[in-house]
């Protein structure tokens, strides 16, 4: 494995955000080191997908910024940010359903297929070679992940966890070099979770990226996290390495309740 | 056996069609050369709207607006310059539809759905208007004289001629289109319609693709405006504003989303009332207006949809379904 450098490639800036007066994200700083495997847990509510969509350019913060590789990406649109070189999945998946695993994934080299509409409408030479190199790229990533036998099954015949995976593989086509994952291993069960735990691992070492990571499965989180932040009502309350978010009172009095350390 | 004829024949038949289309006039009479010409250009206006709804998601009410346009841009261009040959008028017609489409999107992009629906309809009317209202341009509520295709000296005046250049531009349409809905354009017109979220965050730019899908749908609505005005000679804006339920239920009868869709729609809708014909006429809105009901209740997917049906009978889905069910097996031995 590959030691995380100390390069930031993402810095959280005093980010916040509300909602008809609920603050769902407040005053957040962190920064995201290259390489490293960083994630964001709390309770239900805390605001962790919140920022997730301020990242990604669906919200804008009220206050704050996001700077991802030296560039602010507040007021940039979602498409733009993907092409930055962000790429996500959603906690409540947003796959294509009624497509195939194949077509969601060349709908990912969206940004690499370089044809023309002219082009397109007379299927010339050059769409040709442009649409034969998506589709080996898309078969890489699918074999990668073990999910080549599936290129031609509509999304919508696959259980939960397998579309999970699916999302994975769309959000690893669009080659981010930062990838974020909202609960990846919701609705896995623990082998699933175990084996995903490893895929996440890899996929950091062989692509190259760093992974921002939103996750409830602890066991996960402390296994490959670099790092964790510890969000509630959308204020950090910890932040530090897996054995520290571990032992921290504050971290474990959010999730267990007030008086819980006394019992 | 049996059933693999049939896929081939199925999957030959839009081939088919296409050489019947060609061989038409030496066989058949005026009139009925005349009706297919008039099937080709409603074929290419619903291609622009089935692309539009079909494989982009966006609602339109416009098309009669442009198709209008187009008429009407096209005769008064060639009125004025009658030394242009046609196929540069077509070329300027399709520009200045492109350009209107790309203006008339642009207040669009926020709108969705029934908003959308609304938006374009008002543009239409708009649309009518302003024919309507430049009398000394378009001879308003009068209409005005479209001048024939011509190249030169040579006068393409007959209904074989508008024939020709309408069944040889629907092919082109119908190539074009499938094309592009197997490349990056359609997908990511896909991509917006089933998602809109996903889709951006594919680095998709959602309202350069929507600018993009409405030039489209005007390109070809402004085409076909100019082939009807060829095909009637004489132009009113109420022909074209009585049109807008037609391309609903073409596309709808043929199969929404589907390439060759709009060409056995327009057959069955044009074919319809000769049919019938007589009293069938006089009441035909009414009749359209059931079939449009009656297919979105029971056949949504139109022509297309019931051959689907027919076809998963054969062996082509049970196969992926056998494919997941071992998969499914495999996973919880694991
Ligand atoms: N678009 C929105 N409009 C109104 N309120 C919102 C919106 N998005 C988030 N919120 C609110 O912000 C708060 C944080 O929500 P968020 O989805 O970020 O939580 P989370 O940490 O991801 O929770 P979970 O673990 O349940 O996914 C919640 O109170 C939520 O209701
Ligand atoms: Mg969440």
């Amino acid at each position: 494995m590959k030691s995380p450098n100390n390069d930031n490639i993402l810095t959280l800036d005093n980010l916040s955000i509300s909602f008809g007066g609920i603050k769902a994200v407040d005053g957040l700083s962190l920064k995201v080191n290259e390489n490293e495997i960083f994630s964001i847990i709390g309770p239900n509510g805390a605001g962790k997908t919140t920022v997730f969509n301020i990242i990604s350019g669906f919200y804008k913060p009220d206050s704050g910024t996001v700077e991802f590789k030296g560039r602010n990406l507040v007021n940039h649109k979602p498409h733009e940010i993907a092409r930055f070189g962000v790429g996500r999945t959603f906690q409540n998946l947003e796959l294509f359903s009624r497509m195939t695993v194949l077509e969601n994934l060349l709908i990912a080299k969206h940004l690499y297929v370089k044809t023309r509409f002219w082009e397109e409408l007379l299927k010339t030479k050059n769409v040709k070679v442009e649409e034969a190199r998506a589709e080996d790229e898309a078969y890489a990533i699918l074999n990668y992940l073990g999910l080549e036998q599936y290129a031609h099954i509509p999304i919508s015949e696959f259980p939960f966890p397998i579309q999970k995976r699916i999302e994975l593989a769309r959000a690893l086509s669009l080659k981010p070099e930062l990838l974020i994952l909202d609960e990846p291993a919701g609705g896995l069960n623990m082998v699933e979770t175990e084996e995903l735990s490893t895929i996440i691992q890899r996929i950091r070492d062989d692509y190259n990226l760093t992974v921002l990571l939103v996750e409830h499965d602890m066991s996960m989180v402390m296994n490959i996290s670099d790092r964790i932040t510890v969000l509630q009502y959308g204020k950090e309350i910890a932040d530090g390495k897996p054995e520290e978010i571990q032992n921290n009172p504050m971290v474990i009095e959010a999730y267990l309740g007030k008086g819980a350390m006394h019992a | 056996m049996i059933n693999k004829t049939k896929n081939r024949f199925l999957k030959y038949l839009p081939i088919i069609v296409i050489a019947v289309y060609f061989a038409g006039p030496i066989f058949i009479g005026e009139y009925l050369t005349y009706l297919i010409t008039l099937m080709a250009i409603m074929a290419i206006v619903t291609q622009g709207l089935n692309v539009m709804i079909g494989y982009a998601g966006q609602f339109s009410f416009g098309q009669p607006g442009f198709m209008a346009f187009g008429a009407y841009i096209g005769a008064i261009v060639v009125s004025r310059m009658p030394w242009i040959p046609f196929p540069l008028t077509i070329l300027i017609v399709a520009l200045a539809s492109a350009l209107l489409g790309f203006i008339i999107g642009f207040p669009c992009l926020r709108l969705s759905g029934f908003y959308l629906a609304m938006a374009t309809f008002g543009f239409s009317s708009a649309i009518f208007e302003l024919i309507n209202y430049l009398g000394p341009l378009t001879g308003g509520n009068e209409g005005m004289y479209a001048p024939a295709a011509a190249i030169g000296k040579w006068k393409l005046t007959s209904t074989d001629d508008v024939y020709y250049i309408a069944a040889i531009t629907v092919v082109l349409v119908m190539i074009g289109v499938k094309h592009i809905s197997k490349t990056r354009t359609g997908r990511a017109w896909n991509a917006i319609r089933d998602d809109e979220i996903a889709a951006s965050s594919m680095g998709i730019n959602l309202q350069r693709e929507k600018l993009k899908v409405f030039a489209f749908g005007a390109v070809l609505a402004g085409v076909s405006g100019l082939f009807y005005s060829y095909l009637i000679r004489y132009i009113e804006s109420s022909y074209f504003s009585a049109m807008g339920l037609s391309f609903f239920l073409i596309m709808v009868v043929g199969g929404t989303g589907r390439v060759f869709g709009p060409i056995y729609g327009s057959i069955f809708i044009i074919m319809l009332p000769q049919v019938f014909g007589g009293k069938f006429n006089q009441h035909m809105n009414l009749v359209y207006g059931i079939i449009l009901v009656l297919f979105v209740l029971l056949a949504p997917n139109g022509f297309y949809g019931i051959w689907d049906k027919i076809r998963n009978k054969s062996s082509v889905n049970m196969n992926l379904r056998d494919k997941l069910f071992s998969w499914i097996k495999r996973e919880r031995v694991k």
